[in-house]
């Protein structure tokens, strides 16, 4: 190797030097997430219980979502003995401000928001931290998924933070769980796939939806 | 210089804080509380050792042209796993410490002692250096991390648990006017800092004068 000539051998050497790097990362990383993801977990449970009160468990199903906005760090799913009750979203958005780390959750079988509850705050104490905001009724409780927030006043970052929050979260429950209203979207390109069928109606709506995957099951 | 002067020197004749003014940007954000000097002490001494110990025992492979890259990956790497490491076993800690932990690999004291003592002596040496200097660091951030905290807020408490409050001592179970939370704002570290530096230096600078007019 060392009759190389130098670029090359350096960088050669700076490759190798990179994979063992990664494989020693990853390795660490296959060891630590779990432990990670629990903890994370634990500090959002309390308010996991306080969003949707009669859930008889939380399953995290972030893994299962591929290409989703990055503001989205975890999607948990609330569940009622075996039926999916409702969609919460570990949502983090900022600005110049800060961070604004908030739990949004949504009602499967109504399509409307439960509420918002903050994690933590790195915005501006009094106006923006994370006990303002969650004494604050931003009025999302029971609202459709295109509800505008009751602004936060003398605070128009917080809220505008909010704001992208909810907006993202609707966004995500939208392409991935809302069920029905696809089939007039896409009826015209069903419709060449299936010609001879009579009715098409949306069956299952939590599926990976993005870009060319399947977007829903419908049955005709 | 013998193993125990290797350890020594970086205590208080070449603390990196104190003499070196070095890694001075976490000693400011991070010593508002015991419990974070304790984490960040520990996460600074456990990287300091591990990559002196790995450029130490690869400095003779390392080609001298790309030595700062490697040592770079190197120290980079250290940090990762040590960030990894506190988020899963450590989150409290984690969190509150941030985005310094990331920031341990930009810091000239892991750097400087790479470049200026691994990349030049044997491993054991290089171990013993790092000791030195990751405890002399660590003891630093301890010492202003309890003044900030026990002017700002009356108390110690480490990891959850209450280690001293004197306020209880003054009978009262509420913080008593005179500890200002000003100390654990970062003018109060700048203040803190300073004083510390300023007494270092005098204790030094006098004891300098007197081993010249010994040796005379």
């Amino acid at each position: 190797m060392s009759k190389l000539p130098k670029p090359l051998h350096y960088s050669l050497l700076l490759i190798i030097l990179g994979i063992i790097v990664g494989a020693l990362l990853s390795l660490v990383n296959m060891f630590t997430a779990p432990y990670i993801r629990e903890n994370k977990l634990k500090v959002v449970r309390p308010m996991l219980e306080e969003l949707v009160s009669n859930a008889d468990k939380f399953e995290v199903v972030t893994d299962q979502y591929k290409n989703i906005d990055k503001s989205i760090q975890d999607v948990y799913v609330a569940y009622v003995g075996e039926n999916q009750t409702a969609v919460l979203l570990y949502v983090v958005t900022s600005n110049q401000y800060g961070d604004i780390e908030s739990l949004i959750g949504i009602d499967i079988t109504t399509n409307k928001f439960i509420n918002i509850k903050f994690i933590a705050s790195s915005q501006t104490k009094g106006f923006g931290d994370v006990d303002t905001l969650n004494k604050h009724d931003f009025k999302i409780q029971g609202a459709d998924l295109d509800v505008e927030i009751d602004a936060y006043a003398k605070a128009s970052f917080s809220s505008k933070s909010v704001q992208d929050a909810i907006n993202i979260a609707a966004q995500f429950y939208r392409n991935n769980f809302k069920t029905g209203e696809q089939v007039d979207e896409f009826l015209e390109e069903i419709k060449t796939i299936l010609p001879d069928a009579v009715k098409y109606q949306s069956i299952k709506g939590n599926l990976t939806i993005d870009n060319n995957q399947i977007v829903d099951i419908y049955k005709d | 210089m013998n193993q125990r002067e290797n350890f020594t020197k970086g205590l208080l004749k070449e603390n990196q804080i104190l003499v070196a003014l070095l890694g001075l940007c976490p000693t400011l954000a991070i010593t508002t509380s015991l419990e974070n000097a304790l984490g960040m002490g520990m996460a600074v001494i456990f990287c300091l050792t591990v990559t002196n110990l790995i450029i130490s025992s690869i400095r003779k492979i390392v080609p001298d042209e790309i030595r700062i890259p490697i040592y770079i990956v190197v120290i980079s790497t250290v940090v990762t796993i040590i960030d990894m490491a506190m988020a899963a076993f450590l989150p409290a800690i984690h969190k509150s410490l941030g985005i310094f932990i990331p920031l341990i690999t930009v810091n000239c004291i892991i750097l400087g002692r790479a470049e200026a003592f691994a990349s030049k002596n044997g491993p054991l040496s290089s171990v013993v250096d790092a000791l030195g200097m990751g405890i002399g660091y660590a003891s630093v951030h301890i010492v202003i991390s309890i003044i900030r905290e026990v002017i700002g807020s009356g108390k110690i408490t480490v990891w959850g648990s209450l280690v001293l409050d004197i306020n209880k001592l003054f009978g009262s179970n509420e913080t008593l006017p005179i500890f200002t939370n000003f100390f654990i704002q970062p003018a109060g570290a700048f203040i803190v800092l300073g004083l510390l530096l300023g007494i270092y230096s005098t204790i030094r600078t006098k004891r300098m004068k007197k081993t010249e007019v010994n040796k005379k």
